[in-house]
């Protein structure tokens, strides 16, 4: 039977950091592209879409 | 042999003390490198000026037209193949592993999606260098394919064993973090591309080089990290319910049994629908935003919002499976069928010629995103009550098989259907509505094929429990 060795709380913390600091880099590259959608509407009328393919590329997770 | 025993199941046995939330990191380090799929996207435009830039030079400023000039460069249509290629491999090696990795444990198979997904990345570097689509194809489609199937699959049976209380939040974390590992790919893909860029080459294999080492050390603080838990082991002070709910078993069915059950099938077809629901917002997302609200959106603004629905899916993941755990699986599928099909049925109500709102439009899409990475989070945990936890990483892979047919259905109908009704003189924006009611159709067989879901009938466990005593008698 092996011996009782409880996990450290700093390592616990150190792990999370690991993997949540790139995510966190992630989410806030791509805030700043969404926040796009809430910049004021252009004055005039435009038509640059049609096929799905016009706008610029976003990371998408399907 | 001896160099590689870390990683037999044997030797990944954690320690009592070991703690719980250690897990969960390790199955992210895994699902955040191999989400990095999704933001291939990036890499199209400069693979396909390869030849253009490295004989006429100018670097950035020769990307500017839609498709190449040099009639050496790859076509955009063969380029778009590396990803279809490696989804196809991400079901079919979930699907043919599921078995083994039950058997070797999650450590070796963390391990094997690691040197896979980064030789992946190896191979195709010398695609690029040598200018072999082929090699792309075989890198990052086969090999890095397998490599996202095998990464797939394998923390979700040893999450739910450390997280028997919270099987849906756990499992629902891992997949979250396949959702947001575009959030990353993306810009490091970006940055790195950037770095690297000369006047007559785009740094293209030096990138695939570098973040094919990057992925696989993140990748190995996951291999290191993860351990399954002891036999018999539990989360202190809690005890399995003594009245388990209608649909949760305590027994244990095997992956070919499963197979075999109708349930396995409904789930599929859930599943499918679901998914394929989900990707007709997310093919069209940017156009229809553009269409509906006609001069109110710019396509810069249409980008935000594809964006927008990315951070939606990915927070829903782990929001709805979460949910799952204490509304049950079951109830947690109606509600994406029954909500789904009226925010389907309401979207195209919202633009301009309807109630001409932009928030509206967008928090409905939005909610629909959710649920639909809902549905890929709450599948494992859903699995897991009908057939147990002993090969729910197995079945799991099999099931994802409904995400391959999805992925390749769900872009196909959205684009026959516009493309039908646009020849036949449709306005765009009444275009959009027939796919979205054509959703709002599959979205209610997803609903009648949740609610066929009963438990495992018993002559499915008295085959396997007759087995096994026959083997042990024999």
């Amino acid at each position: 039977m092996d011996q009782y060795k409880k996990t450290p709380v700093a390592l616990v913390i150190l792990a999370w950091l690991f993997v949540g600091l790139p995510w966190g880099w992630g989410v806030v590259q791509l805030w700043e592209n969404a926040k796009k959608l809430f910049q004021s509407p252009p004055a005039t009328h435009t038509s640059s879409v049609s096929n799905g393919t016009a706008t610029p590329a976003a990371p998408t997770s399907k | 042999m001896g160099a590689l025993s870390f990683l037999d199941r044997s030797h990944s046995v954690a320690v009592p003390g070991f703690s719980r939330w250690l897990v969960p990191p390790a199955a992210l380090s895994i699902h955040l490198a191999i989400g990095q799929v999704y933001a291939f996207s990036v890499f199209k435009k400069p693979l396909n000026y390869l030849v253009q830039v490295s004989t006429t030079g100018g670097g950035l400023k020769a990307l500017p037209g839609v498709d190449s000039p040099s009639p050496m460069d790859w076509k955009f249509t063969n380029l778009g193949w590396i990803f279809s290629l490696a989804i196809v491999c991400l079901g079919l090696s979930a699907a043919v592993f599921g078995k083994w990795l039950e058997r070797v444990g999650p450590r070796k198979a963390m391990f094997t999606s690691a040197v896979c997904f980064a030789s992946g990345f190896v191979v195709s570097a010398l695609g690029v260098q040598l200018h072999q689509l082929w090699l792309i194809y075989l890198g990052y489609g086969v090999i890095g394919g397998i490599g996202l199937g095998i990464g797939y699959i394998s923390p979700v049976s040893t999450l739910i064993k450390w997280f028997p209380d919270r099987p849906g939040m756990a499992t629902g974390m891992a997949i979250m973090g396949f959702g947001g590992g575009a959030l990353i790919g993306s810009p490091l893909a970006n940055n790195l591309m950037a770095y690297f860029r000369t006047d007559h080459n785009l740094g293209v294999e030096k990138t695939f080089l570098v973040m094919g080492s990057i992925y696989f050390a993140a990748m190995m603080f996951g291999v290191f990290t993860v351990r399954l838990p002891l036999d018999g082991w539990k989360p202190e002070g809690w005890a399995a319910p003594a009245k388990p709910k209608a649909l949760v078993t305590t027994r244990d069915l095997e992956v070919n049994a499963a197979f075999g059950t109708p349930q396995f099938w409904l789930l599929w077809l859930v599943l499918c629908m679901n998914v394929t629901a989900g990707i007709g917002i997310l093919e069209q997302a940017s156009p229809m935003i553009q269409e509906l609200f006609k001069g109110r959106i710019t396509a810069a603004a249409a980008g935000g919002f594809v964006a927008l629905l990315s951070l939606f899916n990915m927070g829903g993941r782990f929001v709805w499976s979460s949910a799952s755990d204490y509304i049950g699986r079951k109830n947690t599928y109606y509600v994406f069928f029954v909500l789904g099909a009226l925010l389907y049925y309401l979207a195209p109500r919202t633009g301009a010629s309807g109630l001409n709102s932009i928030p509206l439009f967008v928090g409905i899409c939005g909610v629909i995103l959710s649920m639909y990475g809902g549905g890929f989070a709450t599948i494992p945990a859903y699995l897991r009550d009908l057939f147990g936890t002993m090969e729910v990483g197995a079945i799991h892979g099999r099931l994802l098989t409904a995400w391959s047919v999805a992925g390749v259905c769900g872009p196909v109908l959205v684009n026959y259907i516009r493309e039908y009704q646009k020849n036949h003189g449709v306005p765009l924006a009444d275009a959009y509505s027939t796919v979205l009611y054509v959703m709002v159709a599959l979205l209610i067989v997803g609903f009648c094929a949740n609610a066929a879901v009963r438990p495992v009938h018993a002559r499915h466990w008295d085959k396997v429990e007759g087995m096994g005593k026959q083997m042990a008698t024999t």
